[in-house]
């Protein structure tokens, strides 16, 4: 794509970005465009250019970043021109595609007085661009589990007159695609969720920071955030601002996003002691499966401070029975034989439930006095 | 060794072969004899699948002598020996449904294996498959041993029950295993057998239908390239064979492409599999098998299937249906779909209706914002004293059960019915006696969640 053509619709991507949610159509514009939420809304400053492979095209294209001003990725685009070929015939493809940062589709947009069309070469109704830009924008469309050859056997099927005996049926997959427009719709879902995808979000990673994560950490749509999340398993200790918003949203209402949060912790990162406090904090809000994981952590870890065993001492009488026997497990395998530990093992090993009263019995056998 | 010592070597071989069949290092055994053995514990669990493994695990976390014992190798039953290896559903609408052992053994198995949860946050629409979990599932079956060995259980695979007693407010339960003999007295059983052996042996009344659902071997197929194929040459292929009566097209669901497109994966069906007894389950392993190599000998002689093979094949076949109990309570249909709740509801089932049938399955997904729940009623059968019933063969519907007997549901069974028989020794009363709302807390205190329960565990 060319710098000046690349500007104009970075110029567009801007003016429709304003109401921010949702789909937009914007017919009254000369061109055909349309766009879902984007990550982060920072203006663009620069924009950054690289040659990459797209398998679906099975060519070189080159792949466009968008950057803002603090040098944090804003969008990416690429221009696709490729035929979409069935039963020997091709229709030539021109349109160009967004991403966000995170991998997630932006949108699309077609050059000047181009249209996409249907069978018999009708153009696309306006409804019809809309259901486009909301297919494209599920990454998770059953569409994406269908093959382009399981899709042009329904155009044979016919012939033999079997279609619906064996296979996905027809409706299957019309249910996926825009009505007449079926290998259109799954070569733009496979150029959308192919190659570009992978290539965008690992442009993003290789820029990434912690003030940026921090923006999309806190101000991005909730797959975004999610997103960022899983980048940073293993590795949170490399930002410490993003640290604590994970930290934060251990205890948020939405199940996904705090077991993601807990998730992206490793043994390794409660050698720092901090946040393995923080991290106990948290503990009392947790659910039991977030207690548990949180417990195998602890065990994996090479030490506990002091404080955390203070305060799951201070927890252990209202701790679900498979929790006490784990903390137990972690205590006994760090050697933990202060006084206080000891006098809350002696309390569970004259608890009524036996299962427990005999693991306290045979710690309190091996570290008490 | 040189040539002089391997002559003399075969020379005393050869007089050792004439004399007696002992060699150096063999040692003579007296003529082979079963062993009998008397085994007495608080709660005999008979069955260590799904829901089996998870309720001796609960059982013994309570301090109680557990004995448990499973017919195969290994325990987690349709998870792991029948690999049906992606259990559900763990959450509705948003929100955990079900927790405790189970979802502790499964997210212990994600983690280890190095997977991740699917989002529960985002609705799974009409494909719940989508919260289903993916598992390792001989890492699993490591993992439900760990924890049955870590809570006291006495795990005793290869053996099954053939006599049931009850005696002065005891079981007696003789059982049969390999090279052992056993009589087991215990004071509670739980029947997770999948069948209601147990429970048919013991004599309680048992429901089957006229038409069961299909079973399903599991397998992997590989060797060949999707892409590339002739689908539709391949399709006519197939309804030429089926004509011809060389296939059978319900053992496929009448979709050939589906089994190449999931390369085997759970789109089997074996008419009238069961697995309640020896016979029978020999007979659908037999069927599933020969169903897959006639299939596999049918591809292998189609354009671009030359090298088709089986990568990966379960040892037996898992089974969605055989006997229920004739319960102190029936689940309906109705029951299930309008998400009925109980005073007595231990556990949360959150899964379509999903009746097999010979044509295929289609899911009836329930309504927004419905989970069903199991009342703890329809784990007792009827007239029976110390006895529970938990997994696929509690009293319930067809269609009911085509949504309840799913693995999340049954590790949530499971575990409400060790909590139940420890609680029912320690109150001395028999489970239809038990105090629920004490029940209810001590499935809570083990992190479970019992529908309506408030969270009496969390600090």
């Amino acid at each position: 794509m060319h710098r000046v053509l690349a500007l104009a619709s970075l110029i567009f991507i801007l003016l429709v970005t304003t109401s921010g949610v949702g789909s937009n159509s914007v017919s009254q514009f000369r061109n055909i465009k349309y766009q879902t939420q984007q990550t982060l809304d920072f203006p663009v400053a620069q924009i950054n250019d690289r040659v990459i492979y797209d398998g679906v095209e099975q060519k070189d294209v080159t792949l466009y970043q968008y950057v803002s001003e603090e040098g944090f990725p804003v969008f990416y685009s690429r221009n696709v021109h490729t035929g979409v070929c069935y039963d020997n015939q091709c229709k030539l493809l021109n349109i160009t595609l967004y991403w966000n940062p995170t991998g997630r589709y932006l949108g699309f947009e077609l050059v000047d007085n181009e249209f996409l069309s249907k069978e018999d070469h009708v153009p696309f109704t306006d409804a019809e661009y809309v259901r486009l830009n909301k297919l494209l924008s599920d990454p998770d469309l059953p569409l994406g589990a269908f093959t382009f050859n399981q899709i042009a056997a329904k155009s044979k099927a016919s012939l033999y007159k079997v279609d619906g005996v064996s296979g996905a049926t027809a409706k299957d997959v019309l249910e996926y695609v825009v009505q007449g427009s079926a290998y259109t719709t799954f070569t733009l879902y496979e150029l959308v969720y192919g190659d570009t995808k992978t290539e965008v979000e690992s442009w993003t990673n290789e820029v990434m920071n912690d003030a940026y994560l921090e923006n999309v950490l806190t101000k991005s749509p909730y797959q975004d955030q999610l997103w960022a999340i899983d980048l940073i398993h293993g590795r949170i200790l490399d930002y410490p601002r993003s640290k604590e918003i994970v930290l934060d949203l251990m205890g948020a209402p939405d199940y996904s996003l705090a077991e993601k949060c807990l998730n992206s912790v490793v043994p390794e990162d409660l050698t720092e002691i901090e946040f393995q406090n923080k991290l106990i904090d948290k503990f009392q809000f947790f659910d039991f499966g977030m207690k548990s994981r949180t417990v195998e952590l602890l065990k994996e870890t090479t030490q506990i401070s002091l404080d955390v065993v203070y305060k799951l001492n201070a927890f252990l009488p209202d701790l679900e029975v498979p929790i006490v026997s784990g903390v137990l497990d972690v205590f006994l395998e760090k050697g933990i034989d202060d006084p206080t530990t000891l006098q809350t093992i002696k309390e569970i090993a004259n608890s009524e439930n036996r299962y427990l009263a005999k693991k306290a019995g045979d710690y309190m056998d091996r570290l008490g006095n | 060794m040189n040539r002089r010592d391997v002559l003399s070597t075969i020379g005393a071989l050869s007089v050792g072969l004439t004399s007696s069949a002992i060699v150096k290092g063999d040692v003579l055994k007296k003529p082979y004899k079963t062993i009998d053995r008397k085994l007495e514990t608080d709660i005999l669990v008979i069955g260590g699948g799904t829901a089996g493994s998870i309720a001796a695990i609960q059982a013994g976390r309570t301090g109680h002598q557990v004995t448990l014992i499973e017919c195969q190798s290994q325990l987690g039953g349709t998870v792991t020996t029948a690999g049906v290896a992606f259990p559900g559903l763990f959450f509705a609408w948003g929100k955990q449904v079900i927790s405790g052992v189970g979802w502790e053994l499964v997210q212990s198995a994600v983690q280890m294996n190095g997977d991740s949860l699917p989002n529960f946050s985002l609705p799974h629409g009409r494909e719940h498959w989508k919260h289903q979990i993916r598992l390792n599932a001989s890492l699993y079956a490591l993992l439900l041993e760990e924890k049955c060995l870590e809570a006291g259980v006495n795990v005793r695979y290869y053996e099954t029950p053939t006599s049931l007693v009850f005696k002065d407010e005891h079981w007696y339960v003789e059982t049969v295993g390999k090279g052992v003999r056993a009589e087991i007295k215990c004071k509670q059983i739980i029947d997770c057998s999948g069948n209601a052996i147990a429970a048919s042996i013991a004599g309680y009344k048992l429901f089957k239908e006229k038409v069961t659902q299909p079973g399903t071997l599991m397998f992997r197929i590989g060797g060949y390239d999707f892409e590339s194929l002739d689908l539709e040459r391949l399709k006519i292929a197939y309804e030429m064979a089926i004509d011809r009566g060389e296939l059978i097209r319900g053992e496929f669901r009448g979709d050939i492409i589906a089994l190449l497109k999931e390369k085997g994966d759970n789109v089997q069906h074996i008419e009238g599999a069961d697995s309640t007894t020896s016979e029978t389950h020999t007979e659908a392993n037999i069927k599933g098998r020969e169903s897959l190599l006639k299939h596999l000998r049918f591809l292998k002689k189609q354009p671009g299937l030359g090298n088709v093979r089986i990568e990966e094949m379960r040892t037996e076949a898992g089974i969605r249906e055989t006997y229920r109990i004739d319960g102190l309570y029936r689940i309906s249909y109705e029951d299930y779909i309008t998400g009925k709740v109980y005073p007595d509801s231990i556990a949360y089932s959150y899964y379509p209706v999903d009746l097999h049938t010979v044509e295929g399955v289609v899911p009836e997904q329930l309504a927004e914002g419905v989970v069903p729940t199991i009342p703890f009623r329809s784990m007792i059968p009827k007239n029976s004293r110390n006895f529970i019933v938990a997994g696929r063969s509690i009293c319930s519907d067809q269609l009911a059960n085509s949504g309840l007997r799913v693995q999340a549901s049954c590790m949530a069974m499971g575990q409400a019915a060790g909590a139940a028989a420890a609680l029912a020794i320690e109150k001395k009363v028999t489970p239809s006696d038990l105090p629920i709302g004490e029940l209810k807390k001590l499935i809570e205190m083990h992190g479970g969640i019992v529908p309506l329960g408030k969270k009496t565990s969390k600090g």
